[in-house]
């Protein structure tokens, strides 16, 4: 019953945090990050407010976890459309019904075409002092570091291949 | 305490077996794992553990451990990292683009969206399969609500 009570309180949680979102998504100019902070910590507030007079109240730190797990699932979930290789590949048909093999190449994202996929994440990574970047690609110290730590991960959860 | 450290171990070794047992075990079948784990988890700690704190624990452990795989397996980023480290202490952003981008990467997922129904090739075009159609409209909505123009 009491999982029952914390899943219906995220879920109230849930349904706040995305309208909120949505809200300032489509009335506030705001950085993306803040956009998805702002409705996260009002919609917590909110959920406060109506539960402080109720015995719910001493479930809210429960239900906090659940809603911490709701916002990587959303934040996944936007990274995913923003983001997505495999979706733009599908998007690339929104002008066109039939392409060539060098249209896919070339139209990717927009038209940047599939190189800017990959230049566009060297020099994030390179931004953040992970590799330096002249015509070749080489490691910092700190993308030595942080390769080992992602191979550590990645021994750990017996990923063995790349998608 | 020791439910949360065994639940954690359980779920690393079942994983290693379902890794070696699995054919191709790619982020889909991990993401059943995910799922099937949690409800087994769940459905015991509601028998004998009824704990509230570790279902919630569980919770967040098993999106996260989701997001940490799906970075790890998919991400280009680390994918050129970890290339660098294991392979070669440098490389030519061209070669890499040709060698290991173009034909590891892009071309594998345009094979794996003909193979799950996706996009049709005919002679030397690609076309949307029905299926493929009517996932386009979907993520055409849903990009249209999140106000992105361009996807990438």
């Amino acid at each position: 019953m009491t999982i029952l009570l914390i899943i219906l309180l995220s879920s109230i949680f849930t349904a706040t945090f995305i309208t909120l979102h949505l809200l300032f998504l489509h009335f506030f100019y705001l950085k993306k990050t803040i956009q998805i902070l702002i409705p996260f910590i009002l919609s917590n507030l909110i959920i406060i407010y109506f539960l402080r007079e109720v015995e719910l109240y001493k479930l809210f730190y429960d239900s906090f976890i659940i809603n911490l797990a709701v916002l990587i699932i959303y934040i996944e979930f936007l990274f995913l459309i923003k983001t997505g290789f495999t979706l733009s590949i599908i998007t690339l048909f929104k002008k066109k019904k039939k392409l060539l093999y060098k249209e896919l190449i070339k139209n990717y994202a927009n038209g940047k075409g599939a190189k800017w996929i990959l230049t566009d994440r060297l020099n994030k990574i390179n931004r953040l002092k992970i590799i330096k970047l002249n015509k070749k690609i080489t490691l910092t110290q700190l993308g030595h570091f942080l390769s080992i730590i992602l191979i550590f991960f990645r021994k750990i959860l017996s990923i063995r291949d790349f998608g | 305490m020791y439910s949360y450290f065994i639940a954690t171990l359980f779920f690393i070794l079942a994983n290693y077996l379902a890794s070696i047992l699995v054919k191709k075990y790619t982020f889909e079948k991990f993401f059943i794992y995910v799922v099937i784990y949690f409800i087994l988890v769940n459905f015991f700690n509601l028998i004998y553990l009824q704990n509230v704190n570790f279902f919630t624990f569980q919770t967040l452990f098993s999106v996260a451990i989701l997001f940490l795989y799906a970075g790890l397996y998919r991400s280009i980023s680390v994918k050129i990292m970890i290339y660098l480290y294991l392979g070669k202490k440098s490389i030519n952003v061209n070669n890499f683009y040709k060698t290991e981008f173009k034909e590891k990467s892009f071309n594998k997922r345009i094979r794996i969206l003909i193979d799950n129904g996706f996009l049709v090739k005919k002679n030397k075009d690609f076309f949307l399969s029905p299926r493929g159609k009517k996932y386009l409209a979907i993520f055409k909505t849903i990009q249209s609500i999140y106000k992105i123009k361009s996807s990438g």
